[in-house]
């Protein structure tokens, strides 16, 4: 009973606004760009989760302070830490503010440093490359937002998410098998994801920022079929890993024996062309095999290894 | 079809997380309607894309500030809609019925075109002048085909109100287009 006790001939003037004009597909193809650049963007600053929340030092701390009669002594020593929290919690404030930039902003290079003095600080494989995978999605998230805002995307922000696609392959094959196969599935996910957005990036996305939203989207397909090759055949995988990263035919680099492999043949030894530098004037310290300050090159690097050709 | 298709509730929760590809399926899901509705009511499809934005936009606000659905996403998604069409019609008053060449296909009957167009924009015009919920009622009932229950669910308001409000919105609408020779 949908239109019940309507007059016929309301009726029949109300059927005139069914009549509409087909929708215009490339404005709707855009409209989807733009609402998923939006989410990937939004999801960047959502906050974790309340049980999340690392909140246990309030517990912890706030009781040494809840005492009622106070010693002289803690008056200098409130002085000092106010003092020491001033100065380091000024430079922690930028680093922290900086996380939300965008290429082409002054806190950027900030933003990118302290990515680099992470990932330099961090000593496990498996945390490494837990922030390498999500420096990558900050990178997509990045060309989402810079499209969103009609910005171009500069090449940097590019070699740098291959840089990080790249670690995560050398970190995942130098790992033992259990964890490698285990960490795989994730880098697939990560790359996914990554390709979806590309996707529907490429689709709204007209003219100039084409090309290199192409060269992305191909390197995560090929970040795909690697992880999934690595989640079928391990072996397989380390010697693809050992082949791009290497070189064909090697420079006399170890071969694993045990399922390891050297992650670290430092800046000149894998003529891969992969300089670490973001090619926005800005320092980097990528650790590893990227080498600390490196210079970017002028071109986006095609990864490659020594032969220099896609594999 | 796929197998693994999430249920609302499912939906939502990952949409809470900025899922990608829930947000993705949400999107795909109610982004048609939500053009055909806005179209319908405006008229214009650069509006009634504006529309969709910005419904979805807002519905990204809201799972942002911890807000938004918890059920019934469809008659959320269709309120804010509404009401931002409403917002349009504030900021737009009622103009001169007009008829410009792009109202005009040139493969089609262009007399047939023209009257289609006037009989399109006179109803407008008529529906402008009832409450925005007798505009809603109307829209989702008589243009979209929805049933007094899930119309309840878009208002919030008891199915006797809905009912009520169908048959004033109806009374006025014959009334205003019986005093322009309309019907």
């Amino acid at each position: 009973m949908k239109n019940d006790k309507i007059d016929p001939v309301l009726k029949n003037v109300l059927d005139d606004l069914k009549n509409i004009p087909p929708r215009d597909t490339q404005a709707a193809s855009r409209g989807r760009a733009n609402f998923l650049a939006q989410v990937a963007s939004l999801r960047q600053a959502v906050s974790r989760q309340a049980d999340q929340r690392h909140n246990k030092w309030i517990n912890t701390v706030f009781p040494l302070f809840q005492r009622k009669e106070r010693l002289p002594v803690l008056n200098t020593l409130f002085a000092v830490i106010l003092a020491l929290t001033v100065f380091f919690g000024g430079t922690g404030g930028t680093v922290y503010a900086a996380q939300g930039s965008l290429p082409g902003q002054t806190l950027y290079p900030v933003k990118t440093w302290s990515e680099d003095a992470i990932l330099s600080l961090t000593g496990s494989s498996q945390t490494r490359l837990n922030y390498a995978l999500d420096f990558s999605d900050r990178r997509v998230t990045e060309m989402a937002s810079l499209l969103a805002l009609g910005k171009p995307i500069p090449v940097g922000v590019e070699t740098r998410l291959q840089n990080e696609l790249d670690m995560a392959l050398e970190l995942t094959a130098g790992m033992d098998d259990s964890q490698a196969i285990q960490l795989m599935s994730q880098v697939r996910q990560h790359a996914e994801n990554q390709l979806q957005i590309m996707t529907s990036l490429m689709t709204g996305t007209p003219g100039s920022a084409g090309p290199l939203l192409l060269m992305t989207h191909a390197r995560l397909r090929e970040q795909i079929r690697l992880a999934a090759m690595g989640e079928s055949d391990l072996p397989g995988f380390r010697m693809q890993v050992r082949q791009r990263f290497h070189g064909q035919g090697g420079t006399g680099e170890p071969t694993p024996e045990n399922g390891n492999y050297p992650l670290d043949p430092g800046p000149s030894g894998n003529g891969n062309g992969n300089g670490s530098g973001s090619g926005m004037n800005q320092p980097t310290m990528m650790p590893g095999r990227y080498g600390q300050g490196s210079q970017m090159p002028a071109q986006t690097p095609q990864p490659g290894g020594g032969s220099g050709k896609m594999p | 079809m796929e197998n693994n298709v999430p249920s609302e509730p499912d939906l939502l929760d990952l949409a809470r997380k900025f899922d990608h590809q829930a947000l993705a399926r949400i999107y795909d899901t109610y982004s048609p309607g939500l053009y055909r509705y806005a179209m319908r009511l405006l008229g214009d499809h650069s509006q009634a894309e504006d529309c969709v934005a910005e419904t979805f936009s807002r519905f990204l606000q809201a799972l942002r500030a911890k807000r938004g659905p918890d059920s019934f996403l469809q008659a959320y998604l269709y309120r804010v809609a509404h009401n931002w069409i409403v917002d349009q019609y504030r900021r737009n008053p009622i103009q001169p019925l007009e008829l410009t060449e792009e109202h005009l296909d040139e493969k089609a009957d262009p007399e047939k075109d023209a009257g289609l167009h006037l009989r399109q924009e006179r109803l407008r015009m008529s529906l402008k002048k009832l409450t925005p919920d007798q505009q809603q009622v109307i829209a989702l009932k008589y243009l979209e085909g929805w049933e007094n229950e899930e119309i309840a669910q878009v208002l919030k308001k008891p199915l006797g109100a809905i009912k009520s409000m169908q048959h004033r919105a109806l009374a006025t609408l014959k009334r205003t287009l019986s005093g322009e020779e309309f019907i």
